[in-house]
């Protein structure tokens, strides 16, 4: 399925991306400003799913971003959405097979820490991972992840015992553009939950206890497939909403894409930021 | 089974379905859609669950205020239908706040001194160790029972406003922790039933 998936983009465009972005809640508008750009549906790649999630849309555009070869995912996969971890992270092995050695992923995070405020960024530092079912199938596991065969594996897809998901490097360029733009960005660790509920109080209140700054439905999964093919990753939240769980407050999923848009412009100028350093690489 | 109770139309459930039992949570919850077809407006859930907090005791009530979900698993997961409910429900009150002050008012008028508290679920089926106790009283937990969290979900997805009332069958304190007897369970719950049924009557005659 991968190799057919690869053909089928070979025979459109030959370029070698360096860096994969998953184009998450806040990243939509980059997708037009990729230039020189193959846009191809997900539903014509074969072993791809196709999104629902309002404000995503289900295309694999690889192009140039600002002089550098990029291939980026305009819509995710949710396991919210009923897809298997095999389902959701299947995109990153193909991305990883396509030659991108880094990844940048962004997500709309509700904000956990109380310093925390609406439209503020997160660069991920590290993350709490409470989707179950994180791993291959066993059929999976049989072979080495696919991007790169010389990858270790073990029957839970090699990921092992990590000190740094979230490379260093790519962590400091993503700071320091939010220092040179004059916003406000801070690290902090990502907790992933399942979804699609919001959380009551008191897990919000469990998530501030057990140390999580901003909580998620997405991006983990993904890390993790990052992860085993070896990609150095980055990783980008914006905050949606905050987490009051002294006073009942409903989310609302429309204030959510609103802070999204309002966002787009710091996000954007920390991909770029990001994926111009290490130019060569 | 229809009818009423109290003069008040009911529709109530006799027995329900668990997680840990096999069945997916969308079966297990479907009566709750069921309900909000044929018009209810108030669902009433109860629960057996274990007392995590120490000033709780065995056959005491509480009246869920919030909860957390550690089942792994969600009913809602998967394509969203639009008609039924938002694709992504907001959970800040899962349990109507007004009405969990009207139950602790019943019971008081009853005689009874209700606890209020958070529940959180877990799949089971097998009972907590002690470590895993200690953690579910560290983030907060005040009961835990295997069930309940689904249909409450689903009530909140379709509108549909709840109340949750936990019988603590038996303390789970972590550091006095004795085998669980079932058959103690049983019979807590058992003497606990009349409370219950006194307190539902009373909510339902409330509405």
């Amino acid at each position: 399925m991968l190799d057919q998936a690869i053909e089928l983009i070979r025979s459109q465009t030959t370029t070698t991306p360096a860096v994969a972005i998953v184009l998450g809640s806040g990243l939509g508008g980059l997708a037009d400003r990729i230039d020189a750009q193959n846009a191809i549906p997900f539903e014509q790649i074969p072993g791809m799913a196709t999104t629902s999630a309002a404000g995503h849309r289900g295309e694999l555009i690889i192009g140039q971003l600002d002089s550098v070869p990029v291939v980026a995912m305009a819509g995710r996969l949710h396991r919210y959405e009923g897809w298997t971890h095999a389902q959701a992270v299947y995109p990153i092995r193909l991305m990883a097979a396509l030659g991108a050695k880094r990844l940048i992923v962004s997500n709309a995070a509700g904000g956990v820490n109380p310093q925390l405020q609406v439209g503020e960024i997160v660069v991920i530092r590290d993350h709490i991972n409470l989707i179950p079912n994180c791993t291959p199938t066993i059929e999976y596991s049989n072979h080495p992840p696919l991007g790169n065969p010389t990858a270790r594996t073990t029957g839970l897809g090699g990921v092992g015992r990590h000190g740094n998901i979230y490379d260093k490097r790519m962590r400091r360029v993503a700071m320091q553009a939010a220092v040179n733009a004059g916003f406000a960005a801070r690290e902090g660790t990502y907790l992933a939950t399942l979804g699609p509920t919001y959380e009551t109080r008191s897990e919000y209140r469990m998530m501030r206890r057990i140390g999580a700054d901003v909580a998620g439905m997405s991006t983990v999964p993904e890390v993790l497939a990052a992860k085993e093919e070896d990609l150095r990753i980055l990783g980008i939240s914006m905050v949606s909403n905050v987490a009051t769980p002294d006073i009942a407050t409903k989310t609302d999923h429309q204030e959510v894409l609103e802070a999204g848009q309002a966002a787009e412009t710091k996000m954007e100028s920390i991909v770029r930021a990001v994926v111009q350093d290490e130019k060569a690489s | 089974m229809c009818g009423q109770l109290a003069g008040v139309p009911v529709v109530a459930m006799e027995g329900r379905f668990h997680l840990y039992e096999g069945y997916p949570l969308k079966q297990i919850t479907l009566p709750v859609r069921v309900f909000k077809e044929l018009g209810v407006e108030l669902l009433i859930i109860s629960n057996a669950c274990g007392g995590l907090n120490p000033y709780f005791e065995a056959g005491d009530v509480m009246v869920i205020e919030d909860h957390i979900n550690l089942l792994g698993d969600n009913p809602l997961i998967g394509i969203n239908d639009d008609r039924l409910g938002p694709r992504f429900p907001d959970m800040c009150e899962p349990y109507d706040q007004q009405w969990v002050n009207r139950t602790i008012e019943i019971g008081r008028e009853l005689g009874m001194g209700l606890h209020k508290g958070v529940f959180v679920a877990v799949a089971g089926p097998n009972l907590e160790t002690r470590a895993e106790y200690r953690f579910l009283r560290m983030i907060g937990g005040d009961v835990v029972g295997m069930s309940t969290v689904p249909e409450t979900i689903v009530a909140v997805h379709c509108g549909l406003k709840t109340i949750g009332l936990s019988v603590v069958t038996d303390m789970c304190l972590p550091d006095a922790l004795k085998p669980a007897n079932v058959e103690e369970i049983i019979e807590t719950a058992n003497e606990a039933a009349p409370k219950l049924i006194s307190i539902v009557r009373g909510i339902v005659t409330n509405v």
